[in-house]
């Protein structure tokens, strides 16, 4: 083994691991901005990455369709024939209506803050050593995209872009013990911060902490973003299942279930520019 | 270049490849998951290609390994790169100068890889940071994630072996 640890090998894989450092140290001095490395492995794999969720989602829905083709046969044996040739159309049909809400969802956001700029994006990649519901987005640097940039589904907000290479996003969720975003209870006006709790992720719900002693908020009130630099106002966050006690007693917080399926989204929209992005650090 | 040489860079790229299409799959939303756990498969490739070649490419393919776990990983960029290049020299002397190389032992040094790995993660991303209840990570996320690896590591295995056997034959040839 002495040989080795002469060698010119050895020698080499030190080069590597030295250059690895370099990288770890770049990638912590920039922040949201990988260090070339990644960006051009990214470049290389997100193409790849897009296809394969492209036919992973084709072969799912195959299946779908076969079970549920399995569901209506039990059920009605005489439209069976017929139903095997419409089913292609109705999922066809199925797929531009759900794709038409979700558009229309967009829209009334839209119509809503017509200051917001919005960049569509696809899950493209959810990693194995990811926690809290985290993905890979198939827009970037190229697209407008920057760290920090709002996420949110036509359901409701989903997280932040934490990184950004030409082509691809790292998305962290608001099941991430990281995220802290101001949020407000609809209802009641009380304000609170919406952030990841390990225990509560587990459930895909979340936590709304610093809610006063007094606080009327209750299972089945919206909480919607208070606003500030980072999240713009009144994006639905969630609906409050239970309020609690902290343990020190000095304030009250509320368990949230995101309105977002946050571990089963496909589609996103990044939110690249909203009136307000940057001005003041409330979050 | 001589024939030999032509047939070492081909054995290389189709590592190469098969190591991306690992990660590819490892990173498709859906792909073999199981109850919200997804494996991941580059490390016991890697683990796999210190076995065949020794600890100098083991090294450099645990870097690459490494490298696309902290793509889409949220860990910050060389963490994974430097772990699993130390594990793939680790592995590749080992294999030279302790182990025999069958899968038993491919399997134990991959679950030791995937432990030191997840560890350094829980320990360096989450436990240092004092979230609540913060053993849950570990516990529900990280463990899962290297037990299941380790369950499908024998597929990266043999892919792999049939690969080298097949290039070994072609350099006989």
């Amino acid at each position: 083994m002495g040989d080795f640890w002469k060698s010119k090998r050895f020698k080499i894989l030190i080069g590597v691991l030295v250059f690895l450092l370099a990288m770890m140290l770049q990638a912590a001095w920039n922040g949201g901005v990988p260090p070339v490395l990644a960006q051009a492995a990214g470049a290389v794999v997100t193409p790849l990455q897009k296809a394969a969720s492209f036919i992973s989602e084709g072969v799912t829905a195959h299946f779908r369709r076969y079970l549920a083709a399995d569901e209506l046969a039990e059920e009605n044996q005489q439209l069976h024939q017929q139903l095997n040739q419409l089913r292609e159309q109705m999922v066809d049909y199925e797929r531009y209506k759900q794709e038409s809400e979700t558009l229309r969802d967009y829209l009334g956001i839209r119509e809503e803050h017509a200051d917001f700029v919005f960049q569509p994006a696809s899950v493209v990649a959810r990693d194995p050593n990811s926690r809290f519901g985290s993905f890979t987005i198939d827009k970037g640097s190229l697209a407008g995209v920057e760290p920090l940039d709002p996420v949110i589904s036509a359901d409701g907000l989903v997280g932040l872009v934490r990184e950004v290479g030409p082509n691809y996003a790292k998305v962290m969720t608001i099941l991430d013990v990281e995220v802290d975003a101001g949020a407000k209870v609809l209802r009641t006006q009380d304000l609170g911060t919406i952030s990841g709790d390990v225990m509560l992720a587990e459930q895909g719900t979340c936590k709304l902490s610093y809610l006063d002693k007094d606080s009327g908020a209750a299972a089945g009130d919206l909480v919607y973003t208070s606003g500030g630099a980072i999240f713009p106002a009144d994006l639905v966050v969630g609906t409050i299942l239970r309020v609690e006690d902290e343990r020190e007693g000095i304030s009250r917080f509320a368990v949230v279930q995101p309105a977002a399926d946050i571990l089963q989204l496909t589609d996103v929209m990044v939110i690249t520019s909203f009136n307000g992005q940057g001005v003041q650090g409330n979050e | 270049m001589n024939e030999k040489l032509r047939i070492r860079i081909a054995q290389q790229v189709v590592y190469v490849l098969l190591m991306v299409a690992l990660y590819v799959l490892q990173t498709t939303p859906g792909f073999l998951e199981v109850a919200g756990t997804r494996p991941n498969l580059v490390v016991p490739a890697a683990i796999c290609i210190a076995m065949l070649e020794g600890e100098f490419l083991g090294g450099l393919y645990g870097a690459l390994a490494g490298v696309l776990c902290d793509l889409s990983g949220m860990a910050i960029f060389g963490f994974n790169g430097i772990i699993l290049l130390v594990a793939g020299v680790v592995a590749g002397l080992a294999f030279i100068y302790l182990l025999r190389p069958c899968l038993s032992n491919f399997l134990l040094l991959t679950l030791g890889a995937l432990c030191i790995r997840g560890l350094l993660d829980y320990f360096l991303n989450y436990y240092m940071w004092g979230y609540d209840q913060v053993w849950r990570v570990l516990a529900w996320e990280i463990l899962p994630v290297v037990l299941y690896t380790t369950l499908l590591a024998p597929l990266p295995y043999l892919l792999y072996r049939w690969v080298f056997g097949r290039f070994c034959q072609l350099l006989e040839d």
